[in-house]
C-alpha cells in the first residue's frame, strides 16, 4: 500500500498496476493512468535518492526525469522481459547514476533495449518468468540477514563492493562471497518456492 | 560463453555500483552471453523488489501537475537521435564499446610496450580521468606473472589466451581480484587482442615486468 502525504486521497496498491493495466497504457498513454504509476513509484524512487545524498529538492527533480524517461520509454517495456518493477529500477538506477552522482549511465546496458539476437527461450521459460516477480519477493525475504543486508547495500544505499567492506568493516573477498551466496540462496529458495 | 564475470560482479553492474570502466566491459560480454544476461535480469528483479517495497518520501504539492509541465517542455524540446544505425552488430568490437572506439578495431592507434606486446589507451571519461587498455599480444606470448592490488576486468575481443583457469575466447571475460595471480599466454596462432579495465596497479613478480608495468600503466 502506497500512502502519498501531499495527496491523502490518493492510494495506489500494486494490483492496480498489473498486467492488463501497463498494456492498455502502452497502448492508450493517457496521462491519467500514468498518475497511478507517478503516485505509486514517485514517492519511492525519491526516497531512494534521498538515503543516497540527494536533498528533497534535487531528488524531487531527479524523480521528475526519471518519469519522463519512463514515460518516454514505455512502449520499450516488455513483460517477458522481466517485471514492471525492475524496468523502472534500471531506469531509476540511471537517472540516479547520471544526475546524482553526475557520471555518465551510457556503459550499462538495460536489457530491455537488447536487440541483439538472444538465446531463444521457450514457452516453458517464458511462463516461468511471468510468475518470477513474486517468487523474488519471497525468495529474498528467505535470505540470511547478512546476505540480505550487502545486497541492500548495494542495492538501495548505491554502495560499490569496496564501499560495503568499508561499512560493514569486513574484507572485500567476504563481501563478494556474500553476494554470490545471496544470489546462488535466492535461486535456490526461487526453486523451492516453485517446487 | 565459457568464461564470464564473477557473480558478484554481476550483480554490482546491476545495482550501477560499477565503476564505468568495468561496467562497460561487462555490457560488452553480456551483448553475446545469454548466461549473464539472464543473471542479470534476475540481479535486476532483486533491484525491482527494493524499489517495490523501499519505504516512500511525500512529494511536493501539486507534484504531478509539477511533472506535467516538465513533460510538455521536454517534447517541444524533443530531439530524435538515430544513433543506434551508426553501430555494427556484427563486428568483432561490441556495440559498447564501438562509441568509444569506433566500428572495428582498425581505428586503435597501437603503441610499442615490449617486444610482441602493443598497447593502446583510450580515455573513456574526461572527468574522472578513466581509462581502458588495449593490448595487442602476438602468438604464444606470455604476459609476465602478476597479482592485483584491486580488481581487474579482462575482456577478450580476438584471438584467445590461457591462464591457470583456462582459456578465454573471443567475448570471455577474465575477473581477477587481489587474491589471484596469473601468468596469461596468448594462445590463438593469431594475435589476441583484449581489452582491460582495473582499480589498483597490476603487481608484477620480476624486476623486468616492473619495468613493463610501469611504462604500461595498467
Amino acid at each position: 500500500m502506497c500512502y502519498i502525504d501531499s495527496c491523502a486521497t490518493k492510494y495506489v496498491t500494486m494490483v492496480e498496476i498489473n498486467k492488463d493495466f501497463i498494456k492498455k497504457f502502452q497502448a492508450e498513454k493517457n496521462k491519467k493512468d500514468f498518475e497511478i504509476i507517478f503516485n505509486f513509484y514517485g514517492p519511492k524512487i525519491k526516497a531512494l535518492l534521498v538515503r543516497n545524498g540527494a536533498d528533497i529538492t534535487l531528488a524531487e527533480d531527479i524523480m521528475h526525469d526519471t518519469m519522463i524517461n519512463i514515460w518516454d520509454k514505455i512502449h520499450m517495456y516488455n513483460p517477458d522481459k522481466g517485471s514492471f518493477s525492475s524496468w523502472i529500477y534500471t531506469i531509476a538506477r540511471n537517472n540516479r547514476i547520471d544526475l546524482l552522482r553526475k557520471k555518465s549511465s551510457q556503459p550499462y546496458t538495460d536489457i530491455t533495449e537488447i536487440d541483439i539476437p538472444s538465446d531463444k527461450e521457450n514457452t516453458q521459460e517464458i511462463v516461468e518468468r511471468k510468475s518470477l516477480t513474486e517468487q523474488v519477493k519471497n525468495a529474498i525475504n528467505l535470505l540470511p540477514a547478512k546476505q540480505k543486508k550487502v545486497i541492500e547495500l548495494s542495492f538501495i544505499n548505491d554502495m560499490t563492493q569496496d564501499e560495503i567492506a568499508a561499512e560493514l568493516n569486513i574484507p572485500i573477498g567476504t563481501v563478494k562471497s556474500r553476494m554470490r551466496l545471496a544470489y546462488q540462496k535466492m535461486k535456490d529458495n526461487l526453486k523451492e518456492i516453485t517446487a | 560463453m565459457k568464461n564470464c564475470p564473477d557473480l558478484a560482479t554481476i550483480i554490482s553492474y546491476s545495482s550501477g555500483a560499477l565503476s564505468k570502466s568495468f561496467a562497460l566491459l561487462v555490457s560488452s560480454h553480456i551483448e553475446k552471453c545469454g548466461h549473464c544476461r539472464k543473471n542479470i535480469e534476475q540481479c535486476h528483479e532483486m533491484g525491482g523488489f527494493f524499489l517495490e517495497t523501499a519505504e516512500n518520501t511525500a512529494l511536493d504539492t501539486n507534484s504531478y501537475a509539477l511533472f506535467l509541465g516538465k513533460l510538455e517542455e521536454s517534447e517541444d524540446k524533443e530531439i530524435h537521435i538515430s544513433g543506434k544505425d551508426a553501430f555494427d552488430k556484427n563486428s568483432e568490437v561490441p556495440v559498447s564499446l564501438q562509441r568509444h572506439i569506433g566500428r572495428d578495431l582498425s581505428s586503435l592507434r597501437w603503441s610499442f610496450l615490449a617486444p610482441g606486446i602493443k598497447k593502446c589507451s583510450v580515455k573513456i571519461d574526461e572527468k574522472e580521468n578513466k581509462h581502458l587498455t588495449f593490448l595487442k599480444i602476438k602468438s604464444k606470448k606470455k604476459i609476465p606473472e602478476h597479482s592485483h592490488l584491486g580488481s581487474e576486468l579482462t575482456l577478450v575481443l580476438k584471438g584467445s589466451f590461457d591462464d591457470e583457469n583456462g582459456r578465454y575466447m573471443a567475448g570471455d571475460i577474465a575477473d581477477h581480484d587481489h587474491t589471484s595471480k596469473h601468468e596469461p599466454i596468448v594462445s590463438s596462432d593469431e594475435d589476441c587482442v583484449c581489452v582491460i579495465a582495473t582499480d589498483g596497479p597490476l603487481i608484477f613478480n620480476s624486476f623486468i615486468a616492473n619495468i613493463f608495468q610501469s611504462i604500461a600503466r595498467i
